[in-house]
């Protein structure tokens, strides 16, 4: 298949393997691939068993569903419950547990709770049932919010009045400036998220190259995407370069999609500061509806609890997002804690580093952990 | 136990054989266009075998047989041959 076969040749992704193990002469590196698809990918594919042992993958906190925190899902059901309300979400998000139970478990109790692909989706549903309120559960990075931008814009000129937004955006830039202030992790480079940049473009990732001295490598979906962003990180290394390239030139532009950003901006602004499960509380880092939107803002419509809830003691889904620790050094890992019956949302979303380990990081967990031991 | 997961997932989206979902993972699914409606900005396309109703107005000159990135049932980019 065409975009795909080319980017899996097993000869090309080993020799790059073997590049990488050249060029970084035996140093032990630790890089981060910022957004979940990639850790989904590196797991399904085994990457981390192709590359030489001294590559260290650490799995950072782009799943957008990984990242939010409790007392939002709380807030989301205490929407759904609300008589006459029709609340639609992204389906993993209904097994994203609040404090008191998920979306899946409010509907059992008889809130109506929809599945849907796309906030369009939403819309439609607002226009077939005029005397009902449709409430669309918007989360993800800028791959996601242009989907929102649009449906605001639409909402608004054909006047839909039953439609809001439950919006819970995130951007990925404070994300990552986060994550570079931390204390607690050294990184030598990041493999940038190939989708986000699709909307954002490369210069938003500026500062990292220059302010912090790392590499970044904007990075496809498939494994020699991967294999080669790799390859490029440790090139600029070995070359003493620090900066942001881009192996995703297929898709990703220097200036993003200007047409997305702008319907963005016309539709949300930045929240002053939002909690990130795990990441705790970080400015600029969320998106809200702009005050001409306040008619589609489910936040301003319904009433919501809005209270901060502490993740469970035993969940290290903090630790796990900001990469100190890998997944089945949590203490609940695939015991208390599995797809089934996930307590962290890092079990739940199949981006969530908890789940891809769960689901194919488990032999070469095995073998780490021998190494390890050894 | 595999049933009760695969089970518990279907009932809240339709994953792939891998147990990955596009929509809930922030990631594009590449579409091919089979018809345009300049009017009212949406285009019918092509996926996995489906045929379904995305946005395209945040994609300019869109035309017939093009392979697009979509996401959420918006179209975002396009996907073009080229570089690595």
């Amino acid at each position: 298949m065409k975009f795909v076969d080319e980017y899996r040749d097993s000869t090309l992704i080993h020799r790059l393997a073997g590049e990488i193990e050249r060029l970084s002469e035996g140093h032990a590196f630790k890089f981060m691939e910022v957004c979940g698809g990639h850790t989904h990918t590196i797991y399904k594919h085994g990457i981390e068993d192709i590359l030489p042992r001294n590559i260290d993958l650490v799995h950072g906190p782009g799943c957008p569903v990984c990242v939010l925190p409790m007392g939002r899902v709380d807030d989301a059901i205490a929407i759904a419950r609300t008589d006459g309300v029709i609340f639609t979400t992204f389906g993993d998000m209904m097994r994203v547990p609040g404090s008191k139970g998920t979306l899946l478990d409010a509907k059992a109790q008889g809130a109506d709770v929809r599945f849907v692909y796309s906030p369009l989706d939403a819309l439609k549903l607002a226009r077939q049932y005029p005397d009902r309120q449709v409430v669309f559960f918007a989360i993800g990075f800028e791959t996601t919010a242009p989907s929102t931008a649009v449906t605001l814009l639409r909402a608004q000129a054909e006047g839909i009045k039953n439609f809001s937004i439950f919006c819970n955006h995130v951007t990925i830039i404070p994300a990552i400036k986060a994550i570079l202030d931390s204390p607690d992790l050294r990184l030598d480079g990041f493999v940038g998220p190939g989708h986000v940049s699709m909307v954002i473009g490369m210069h938003p990732y500026t500062f990292i190259a220059r302010d912090h001295g790392k590499p970044i490598v904007l990075a496809g979906f498939e494994p020699l995407d991967i294999v080669q962003s790799i390859y490029m990180i440790v090139k600029q290394i070995s070359e003493k370069r620090t900066e942001v390239e881009n192996q995703y030139v297929r898709v990703v532009r220097p200036e993003g999609n200007v047409k997305a950003l702008q319907s963005m901006a016309r539709t949300m602004e930045l929240r002053p500061i939002f909690e990130w499960r795990g990441m705790g509380f970080i400015t600029h880092s969320a998106l809200k509806l702009r005050p001409e939107f306040v008619e589609w803002d489910a936040e301003q419509r319904f009433k919501v609890p809005g209270i901060r809830v502490a993740d469970p003691k035993a969940c290290q889904c903090g630790e796990v997002l900001k990469g100190a620790i890998k997944p089945w050094n949590c203490k609940v890992f695939g015991t208390a804690c599995t797809p089934e019956t996930p307590i962290g949302t890092c079990m739940v979303s199949s981006e969530g580093a908890c789940a891809a380990y769960y689901n194919y990081g488990r032999f070469s967990m095995a073998a780490e952990r021998t190494n390890t031991l050894a | 136990m595999n049933n009760i997961r695969e089970n518990a997932q279907a009932y809240a989206c339709q994953r792939d054989t891998d147990h990955h979902c596009l929509t809930c993972s922030d990631e594009m699914v590449p579409v091919r266009v089979i018809r345009i409606d300049q009017d009212t900005g949406l285009a019918l396309v092509e996926v996995s075998n489906q045929v379904e109703e995305i946005d395209i107005t945040l994609v300019e000159d869109i035309a017939l047989g093009d392979l697009l990135l979509a996401h959420g049932g918006v179209a975002i980019g396009r996907l073009e041959e080229g570089g690595h």
